[in-house]
C-alpha cells in the first residue's frame, strides 16, 4: 500500500506541476501539429495511399513529439535540484521510475487523445466501432516508449550535448514497439478483424513487457550520483 | 615493459591469424568450387558471414562486459565493452559494405529493406549511438554507467528488432536469399565458411587486445596527469 | 562492373580497413607507451 501512495505522491507531484505551467504538453502538441502538416506535403492530399500512410503519419507524429516531452519532464528534474530531492526521499528507486514512467505515458497519452480526431479529421480515415479497441493500443504503444524513454532521458539529460542525444539513442530502440504499434494501428484503420489487430496487439503487449522489465531493472544505475 | 618488445601472447596470436588467413584465402579461391547461379561473386559470402558473426560476438560481449562492470564496478570491464562495439562497428560497416557488393550482381539492386538488412543497419546505428554517449559523458564514472545500461539494452533489443521487422515485411515480397545458409551449400563451402569463422574470431581477438591495451594505456595517462596536477 | 569488379571491391574494402584499424591501433599503443614512459620519468625527477 506504501508503494501505491508513493508512487501516487510523485506521480502528483509531476501532474500539478505540468497542469500549472502546461510548458510539456503544448510544446507535444504544437510540435506533432507540425508534424503532420509537413507529411501532408509527402503525398498528394485525397490520394489512397494517404490512408495508408495515415497510421505511420500518427505514430511518427506521436514519437517525435513523445521525444520532445521526455527530455522537456527531465530537463524540469535537474532544473533546482529537484532529482537530488527525489533521491534523497525514502522512496525505493523502482518506485520512482514507475512514477515516472506512469507520468510520461500520461503526457503523451493525452497528447495522442487530441491528436487522433486531428488526424481523423485531416486525412478522412473511418474508424467506425473500433473505437475502444484503438485507444487500447493507443496506450499500449506508448508503455514500451516511455519506459525506455524515461531511462533514456535520464542518460541523454547528463551528457555533454543534452537533449540532442535522446532520439539518437531512443529511436533506433524502440522501433519494435512503433512498427507493432503502426501495424495494429493500421489495421484498425483498415477496418480489419479484431483477431488480426490481436495478433498485432499480443506482439506489442510482449514487447511493451520486455523494455518495461529491463529498464525497470536498470534505472536504478541511472539515477544513482 | 620494454616497448619495443611484444609480448608472446599477441605475437603467438597475430601469427595464428597470419596462418589462418592464408588457410582461408586459399581455401575461397583455389580449392572451394565457384557457385553455380551466382559465379565468383558469391565468394564474398566468405568475408561476409563472418564480418556479421564477429560483429555479433563483439556486442555480445558489450552486453555481457556491461552487466559485469554494473555489478562490481570495475573500470576494466567499462573498457572491455568500449573497445568491444568499436571492433564490433568495424565489422558491422564492412558486413553493411560487402552486402550490397554482393547484392547487386544478384538482386540487381544495392539495397532491400528486408529484416536481416534493416536490423544490420539499426544494429549499426544504435552502437554508433553507443559510442557517441560513451564520447559525450563527460563525467566518466557515471559515464560508464551510462554506456553500459544502453549497451545491455542495446544488445537485448537486436532480436527483437529482427523479429519484429521480420513479421512486419511478411507481407511484401522479400528477395530470396540465394543459396545462402545450409540450403544449396556445397560441403565444401560449408568447410571453407568454418575456416573462416575461426579465421574471423582470432582475427576479432588480436583487434580486441590491441584496442583494450589502447583504453588502457590512456587511462593510464590520465591517472599520472591527474596525480601530476594536485 | 563486372561480377569479379564487385569481388575484387569487397574484399580490398575488408582489406584497407582492417589494415587501417590495426595500424591506427598500433600507433596509439606506441605513442600513448611512449607517454606513459614520459610521464613517469617526470613524476621520478619532481620527486
Amino acid at each position: 500500500m506504501a508503494a501505491f501512495r508513493q508512487i501516487f505522491a510523485i506521480l502528483r507531484k509531476d501532474l500539478l506541476l505540468e497542469l500549472r505551467s502546461k510548458e510539456v504538453l503544448t510544446t507535444m502538441l504544437v510540435f506533432a501539429l507540425v508534424v503532420v502538416v509537413l507529411f501532408n506535403f509527402v503525398f498528394d492530399p485525397g490520394a489512397e495511399e494517404v490512408k495508408v500512410t495515415a497510421p505511420g503519419i500518427l505514430w511518427v507524429a506521436i514519437v517525435f513529439a513523445g521525444n520532445l516531452g521526455l527530455s522537456r519532464t527531465f530537463a524540469r528534474e535537474q532544473e533546482n535540484g529537484v532529482i537530488q530531492g527525489l533521491l534523497l526521499c525514502p522512496i525505493d528507486r523502482s518506485y520512482l521510475f514507475v512514477a515516472k514512467v506512469l507520468g510520461n505515458i500520461i503526457f503523451i497519452f493525452l497528447l495522442e487523445v487530441v491528436i487522433l480526431p486531428v488526424m481523423i479529421v485531416l486525412f478522412d480515415v473511418h474508424i467506425g466501432g473500433a473505437w475502444p479497441m484503438l485507444l487500447l493500443v493507443l496506450l499500449l504503444g506508448i508503455i514500451g516508449f516511455a519506459s525506455v524513454g524515461t531511462v533514456f532521458s535520464a542518460i541523454s539529460a547528463n551528457t555533454k550535448s543534452r537533449e540532442v542525444m535522446l532520439p539518437i539513442l531512443l529511436f533506433p530502440v524502440t522501433i519494435p514497439v512503433i512498427l507493432s504499434s503502426i501495424k495494429s494501428t493500421a489495421y484498425l484503420f483498415a477496418g480489419r478483424e479484431l483477431s488480426e489487430v490481436w495478433s498485432w496487439l499480443r506482439v506489442l503487449v510482449g514487447f511493451d513487457v520486455v523494455f518495461f522489465v529491463v529498464c525497470f531493472i536498470l534505472y536504478e544505475y541511472v539515477i544513482e550520483e | 615493459m620494454n616497448k619495443k618488445s611484444i609480448e608472446p601472447l599477441y605475437l603467438l596470436l597475430l601469427i595464428v591469424t597470419f596462418l589462418l588467413m592464408g588457410i582461408s584465402l586459399y581455401l575461397i579461391f583455389i580449392v572451394t568450387p565457384t557457385e553455380r547461379t551466382m559465379g565468383e561473386v558469391q565468394k564474398i559470402f566468405y568475408f561476409h558471414v563472418p564480418s556479421a558473426w564477429t560483429a555479433f560476438l563483439a556486442f555480445f560481449i558489450v552486453c555481457i562486459a556491461s552487466i559485469v562492470f554494473l555489478k562490481t564496478g570495475d573500470a576494466k570491464w567499462d573498457k572491455l565493452a568500449g573497445s568491444s562495439a568499436e571492433i564490433g562497428i568495424l565489422f558491422t560497416t564492412l558486413v553493411l559494405i560487402t552486402g550490397p557488393l554482393w547484392a547487386k550482381p544478384v538482386w540487381h539492386v544495392y539495397w532491400t529493406w528486408d529484416a536481416r538488412l534493416t536490423t544490420s543497419f539499426i544494429l549499426w546505428l544504435i552502437y554508433i549511438a553507443y559510442l557517441m554517449l560513451r564520447s559525450y559523458t563527460a563525467d566518466s564514472e557515471r559515464g560508464a554507467r551510462f554506456a553500459a545500461v544502453f549497451g545491455i539494452i542495446g544488445f537485448i533489443d537486436v532480436p527483437i528488432v529482427y523479429m519484429s521487422i521480420r513479421w512486419w515485411r511478411t507481407l511484401h515480397p522479400s528477395p530470396v536469399m540465394a543459396g545462402n545458409e545450409g540450403s544449396g551449400l556445397a560441403p565444401e563451402m560449408v568447410r571453407t565458411l568454418m575456416v573462416s569463422l575461426v579465421t574471423f574470431t582470432f582475427l576479432f581477438c588480436i583487434l580486441l587486445m590491441f584496442r583494450y591495451k589502447v583504453a588502457m594505456l590512456k587511462s593510464t595517462v590520465d591517472y599520472i596527469k591527474s596525480k601530476m596536477d594536485s | 562492373m563486372g561480377n569479379l569488379g564487385f569481388l575484387f571491391t569487397a574484399y580490398s574494402v575488408v582489406w584497407v580497413a582492417l589494415f587501417i584499424y590495426l595500424v591506427s591501433l598500433a600507433k596509439k599503443i606506441t605513442s600513448l607507451s611512449r607517454e606513459v614512459d614520459m610521464l613517469k620519468q617526470k613524476a621520478e625527477k619532481s620527486e
